[in-house]
């Protein structure tokens, strides 16, 4: 199967001269074409810079890495912006919405720069906004609309494009249980019917446990890695747990209550 | 640490933030402190010669100037306080108490206006000398400007500066009491909303913008058309404006947006959706900036039209460098010696121009009044074409086309503007010995090929028409040189002043120029700093909002960018986005302007007949360049700001832009011809001479300074009022010395600041070396009953000295003659002890002319009641002065007259209905008021007792001017029942009735003097023979009604005095 990213020794280190901050250690990562994948890890492991630099907004101080095939590290600005609107589809945690746009120029706006004819566009829209069940609020601002609704229109926005890869940082953060559910089913859908490969980064195990495979991080290093194969979504979110107890640390409080806020809907 | 310490690192620490408000501050200071230290500059005081004028105009500037800076700085201060609600909100969240944190914003404000203040000052002594530069440039003065530092001028900066900071500072103090803590974090969120509007409100602005300008464009004829139309257009303008900004501009907008194919073509989505989401919040901006634009466009453009038109004005008026009537060849040989013996003015041309002069009719006045008819014997003056288009090839001017057989092209008289329509189908007929020849208007033009001479009226006829008339007139050879730089011709034309005959009517473009430069030149400094002002204001503030806006639109484009759109896409965002939020208000701007200008061009009389397309041209190309250095820099700003980055070619192009101006600046130095070093004047001085008393005595004079200690002074209010009067009496014999015309403080004074103003330049007269022909501190004559008194009063602003002549030739007739100078009103007065003090009136208005008149009528009662402690015995002067031996007894005080010029004739017969005291009186050409609305108690009630009105010239409908045609003098007339008689000078003007009858001719002689300023002051008719008359009429009055002796001559018409009408 084909390799949609492929990084090999994803070094990280901030900071300039004397103090010198290693947050990746060299990192080697695979994703494959179709694949659902997670990262986890507790706060300071490293998964958002990880992220990042996938994503072409940070660069790792070394590593190679590849993404549908084609090396990032060597293109100028121009080329990763064109990359980014091209192959990458991002959803993040606090949804990134142009408050200055309405819900459909927003979900439009990567097929606008791209400067796809107006009736394909609109076309796009309609049948993503079906997708992700926000037609109803399509010509609303983002100031009208509630968190579930934005996150939604940052996917459908993710997706719009056809991207090869689609990053998401902590999508159900901001979320309640409910919308956190619709989210996930619509990405867990996504990429089963339409064979999207989604790269997801959050420390939530329930979030976690709609992934295929789900990478630990630590340290900058990775720790583990679970893959869901043929258990249930239960099992896994229970492996997961169990993970995230081995690798301990602060995170233990919040596991414990996304297991009680997340109980009722298995 | 203390809160003040704290104040201080903070303004360390935010310094990039507080950079914006640091500037907006500092420019503030800056242009402040320039214009204050250049309006107490003293070298400039002293190069520009009415400096009183001067410093009335810049306080005026500097006033809208504080007001404007005011408002200036509270707007960036509020600007700048919103973006720092939430670090204010985070100190009180830290458990900071409110009063400190108030103490500490207070502090933080007043160290920073503290700091720009120095720095400013600083900055400004170096720029006002630019200023001074480029003033002393436009004024062709040369004057040393060293580096202007004026501790006045920072005192007042200080001043203006710390009350502004003061109440910026407790604004600061005020901001953590104003709001609740969520507010203050919220600050930055309170997002602009997508604005509502209406498709009517978009139409009105529209119809308010049309109705506006439609009324720009209508032609107005008296106060309440100007007014009305002045208010309808202001009004449209603004309401238009501001609707249009609030309604229609977003109107459009969202119709872009509705336009999807554009819209949803890459960045066009994100900047039309910017545009649309700021519109509300910067729509009021952007009207206030439209309509300043236009404001200051206007002030530009007016002053520089102004000037433009003045050059223009002087160049219609003498065609010619030199230009004179031919006469014997001795005179012209010697006139072509001194032209071409100044080789820095090689001559480029010489020409003889022959003119025929006929009497003539026209069918409308406005062609041929009965004042030019009567003017001159033979007042039109006709060319041939041929003629005119050989002149018109040397001095590059169109050429006219062929006339027919009785058609005629007129040139157009100087100062109207009147139109080639006006004209066509008027018709002027000559009257020649041997035939009438009617000719017909075809056409005008405005180029006159003579130098300028009253009367103005000259027509130009085919060459078989001009032969048929000079056949049978009197024809007059000019002739005219044309030579290189004619700006600077003063020693050339100072030369040949001085071999001058009066019949040679010798003019130089020189003379004319010089005259009135300085009004014009001070005219475009003043409106074009206030205007450059304004226009760097706008700039700085669409600067100030872009950047605050785009700091809170940065995580907008970090989005952006993280979705896939390339630095170069957003930097093109934001260029666009500027590019409107600039243009927009341009271009409005320039169509407010367009009309506005359109309204002036027709209310300044300056600006009549000019053609501004080049100082518009001009504006509008300065403009666009300052605006696009700023839209340069907000550009990069704002992109910086972004992503770090500038886009280079933006960078390149403003200092591309900035180069250009500076080179226009410094083109536009260079090419204004150099002032030629100003050395004094070297020459021979001119001494004046007055006409020696007709009466049997000799005449004697002696001055007295009289303090009024039971009035406070209604000019200064902080003293007493303070009178220098001159006493002229009939004198028993010669004394050791005659007094002179002008003791020499108020001689330096007036040479330096009123010769100036009829064109010349200080030290060409010797006033302070002329002498009267009355002896000073002479015994008095004796007299059984004493001699008659007269009181005189001078015109408004006039010193006393200037009614000598007339007063003088009375006292040699038996009188009395008291002149008062009026203090503080007149330009300067001398006081014992070298003491000079000068006028202190602001506006001539109608409160200040009403003031003034009361004033005088005051004085004058002091006066005489001064003469009778005289008559006692005892002596008022205040410096107890000798009085001249026997002078209280030659006093009659029950035979009192009084008489005076244009104000002092009102003032006179004012007090006359005051204070019975006073016998007879004459006013010369003086308005009994404010006309029309304030008339003295004396016009509306008149009086009993004998009283003489003498007028000069005509009204400005081409009517004589007396009783019949002046309301005041009208009611006046009307209304008294005494013994009165009006006498009119038709051909004389209103100083006719000073000294400057006799001696503007006796300049003229020896100095190059505009004839326009002669004709304006004294009028055409013959000098001495006008002032044989004046003072032959007013002794006559006085012996009449004082000493009682019958006088033919009032009685009627004389034809000894034919330029005299009586009115009946």
């Amino acid at each position: 199967m084909k390799k949609v990213v492929e990084a090999k020794e994803i070094k990280k280190v901030y900071g300039l001269k004397g103090t010198v901050f290693p947050v990746l250690h060299g990192i080697d990562l695979t994703v494959l074409e179709g694949e659902f994948a997670g990262i986890m890890g507790p706060s300071g492991s490293g998964k958002t810079t990880l992220l990042n630099i996938l994503a072409t907004i940070d660069q790792p101080t070394s590593g190679d890495i590849k993404i549908d095939g084609e090396s990032i590290l060597n293109m100028n600005e121009e080329q990763l912006s064109a990359f980014r609107r091209d192959k990458l589809g991002f959803i993040f945690q606090d949804y990134n919405l142009l408050d200055t746009l309405t819900v459909k120029e927003n979900i439009l706006l990567p097929l606008a720069i791209a400067k796809i004819k107006v009736w394909e566009l609109e076309g796009r829209v309609d049948e993503i906004a079906d997708k992700f069940g926000i037609r109803p609020i399509l010509e609303k601002y983002p100031y009208q609309i509630s968190g579930g609704q934005k996150q939604r229109t940052a996917a459908s926005r993710a997706i719009i494009s056809n991207p090869s890869l689609i990053l998401a940082d902590e999508p159900t953060g901001a979320l309640d249980s409910k919308s956190a559910t619709d989210l996930l089913e619509s990405l867990k859908s996504l990429n089963k019917q339409d064979k999207a490969t989604i790269l997801m980064v959050t420390h939530d195990a329930f979030a976690a446990s709609y992934c295929k495979r789900v990478l630990f991080i630590k340290d900058g290093n990775i720790f583990t890695e679970l893959v869901k194969e043929n258990t249930s979504r239960k099992d896994f979110f229970k492996k997961l747990l169990d993970v995230l107890n081995m690798l301990g640390g602060s995170e233990s409080d919040i596991i414990c209550c996304s297991k009680e806020k997340y109980k009722r809907e298995f | 640490m203390t809160l003040f310490a704290v104040a201080k690192k903070n303004i360390k620490g935010n310094f990039k933030s507080y950079l914006i408000y640091f500037i907006s501050m500092l420019f503030s200071v800056v242009i402040y402190y320039t214009f204050v230290s250049l309006q107490y500059s003293t070298e400039i005081a002293k190069g520009i010669e009415s400096s009183q004028a001067m410093q009335s105009i810049f306080m005026v500037a500097s006033v809208i100037l504080i007001l404007f800076v005011s408002v200036f700085i509270l707007y960036s201060n509020n600007t700048f306080a919103r973006k720092r609600k939430k670090e204010v909100g985070l100190y009180s969240l830290l458990g900071l108490q409110r009063k400190t944190i108030g103490r500490m914003l207070f502090y933080e404000n007043f160290i920073m206006g503290t700091v720009v203040l120095v720095i400013g000052i600083a900055v400004g002594t170096f720029l006002s000398r630019l200023f001074s530069m480029i003033l002393i440039r436009l004024l062709g003065i040369s004057v040393d400007v060293g580096m202007v530092f004026s501790l006045k001028a920072v005192i007042n900066t200080t001043i203006v500066f710390m009350a502004i900071i003061l109440f910026t500072s407790i604004q600061g103090y005020r901001l953590i009491y104003k709001f609740k803590l969520i507010e203050l974090f919220r600050a930055e969120q309170v997002g602009e909303q997508q604005p509502k509007t209406s498709v009517i409100s978009g139409i009105l602005a529209v119809l308010c913008l049309v109705l506006g300008y439609w009324f720009s464009f209508q032609r107005f004829s008296n106060n309440e058309e100007v007014l009305s139309n002045i208010g309808i257009t202001l009004v449209g303008i603004i309401l238009g404006t501001i609707l249009l900004f609030s309604s229609a501009v977003v109107l459009l907008l969202k119709m872009k947006k509705r336009n999807k194919k554009s819209y949803y073509n890459g960045m066009n989505l994100v900047t039309t959706s910017n545009l649309v989401y700021r519109i509300k919040g910067n729509s009021r901006m952007l009207s206030v900036i439209s309509l300043l634009s236009a404001v200051a466009l206007s002030a530009v453009t007016v002053g520089v039209g102004m000037y433009y038109g003045f050059e223009e004005n002087a160049r219609l008026a003498t065609p010619f460098s030199y230009m004179y009537i031919s006469q014997d060849e001795t005179f012209n040989k010697s006139v072509d010696n001194i032209i071409r013996g100044d080789e820095e003015h090689s001559v480029v041309a010489q020409m003889n121009i022959s003119v025929a002069k006929s009497k003539g009719e026209a069918s409308s006045s406005d062609i041929l009044s009965g004042r030019e008819a009567n003017a001159d014997e033979n007042p039109v003056k006709i060319i041939s074409v041929g003629q005119y288009n050989k002149i018109a090839n040397i001095l590059e001017l169109t050429a006219l086309p062929s006339i027919e057989n009785e058609k005629t092209i007129a040139i157009r008289p100087m100062y109207t503007d009147y139109e080639s329509s006006d004209y066509e189908g008027e018709t002027i007929t000559l009257n020649l010995p041997k035939e009438d020849i009617t000719l017909e208007f075809v056409g005008m033009t405005v180029e006159r090929v003579i130098n300028w001479s009253y009367p103005d009226v000259m027509i130009v006829v085919n060459d078989e028409a001009y032969n048929k008339i000079e056949a049978q007139s009197s024809t007059v050879d000019y002739v005219g040189y044309v030579v290189e730089d004619q700006k600077t011709t003063k020693k050339t034309t100072d030369a040949l002043a001085a071999i001058k005959m009066p019949q040679s009517k010798l003019s130089t473009f020189y003379t004319e120029y010089r005259l009135g430069i300085e009004g014009a030149a001070f005219n475009v400094f003043i409106l074009g700093f206030l205007g450059l002002v304004f226009i760097m204001a706008t700039g700085s503030i669409i600067y100030f909002k872009q950047l605050s806006e785009v700091t809170s639109d940065k995580p907008r484009y970090e989005i952006l960018s993280k979705i896939g759109v390339s630095n170069r896409d957003i930097h093109m965002s934001i260029l666009k986005q500027n590019a409107f939020i600039f243009g927009l208000p341009l271009v409005i701007g320039v169509a407010h302007y367009m009309a506005i200008i359109n309204f002036l061009k027709r209310f300044f009389s300056n600006l009549a007949g000019v053609n501004l397309i080049q100082p518009i041209v001009l504006c509008v190309i300065i403009f666009g360049f300052i605006y696009a250095i700023y839209f340069g820099v907000t550009v990069n700003s704002s992109t910086k700001s972004v992503s770090g980055k500038s886009i280079p070619i933006v960078g390149a192009l403003v200092t591309l832009v900035f180069m250009l101006m500076i080179a226009l600046v410094g083109a536009l130095l260079w090419t204004t011809p150099p002032a030629e070093k100003e050395e004094s004047y070297t020459g021979e001085k001119v001494i004046l001479e007055l006409p020696k008393p007709t009466g049997q005595y000799e005449v004697g004079t002696t001055e007295i300074h009289l303090v009024d200690d039971t009035r406070v002074d209604p000019w200064v209010n902080d003293k007493v009022r303070e009178l220098m009067i001159s006493i002229w009496y009939p004198a028993q014999e010669e004394s050791e010395e005659k007094a002179l015309y002008m003791k020499p403080k108020a001689a330096k004074y007036y040479d330096e600041n009123t010769v100036t103003t009829i064109g010349l330049h200080p030290g060409q007269i010797d006033l302070s070396g002329t002498v009267t022909n009355a002896w000073l501190n002479a015994p008095v004559e004796n007299s059984d009953k004493g001699w008659p008194v007269i009181l005189y009063s001078p015109g408004g602003t006039v010193p006393r000295n200037f009614g000598t002549a007339v007063v003088e030739d009375l006292a040699s007739r038996g009188y009395v003659v008291v002149t008062v100078d009026h203090t503080y009103e007149t330009s300067a007065v001398e006081f014992p002890g070298e003491r000079l003090e000068t006028g202190k009136l602001k506006a001539m208005n109608a409160e200040t002319i009403l003031k003034m008149l009361d004033v005088r009528v005051d004085d004058m009662r002091y006066v005489l009641d001064q003469l009778a402690e005289i008559q006692d015995g005892k002596n008022p002067d205040h410096e107890q002065s000798e009085l001249p031996l026997g002078l209280g007894r030659a006093l009659n005080l029950t035979k009192v007259g009084i008489f005076g010029h244009s104000a002092g004739g009102a003032t006179s017969a004012q007090v006359m209905y005051e204070d019975d005291r006073v016998d007879a009186g004459i006013d010369m050409d003086g308005t009994m008021g404010y006309m029309p609305d304030y008339p003295l108690p004396v016009a509306k009630y008149g009086l009993n007792r004998p009283f003489m009105l003498m007028n000069s010239g005509y009204n400005k409908d081409g009517e004589v001017d007396s009783h019949l045609t002046a309301d005041d003098r009208n009611s006046f007339w009307k209304n008294s029942t005494g013994w009165k008689l009006d006498l009119a000078i038709p051909e004389g003007a209103h100083y006719t009735f000073t000294d400057y009858q006799i001696l503007f001719p006796q300049l003229d002689r020896k100095l190059s003097i505009s004839p326009r300023v002669i004709q304006q002051s004294i009028g055409t008719a013959e000098s001495d023979q006008v002032f044989e008359a004046q003072k032959n009429y007013i002794a006559a009055f006085f012996e009449l009604h004082l000493k009682d002796i019958p006088q033919p001559l009032l009685d009627s018409p004389s034809t000894l005095y034919p330029e005299v009408e009586f009115i009946k």
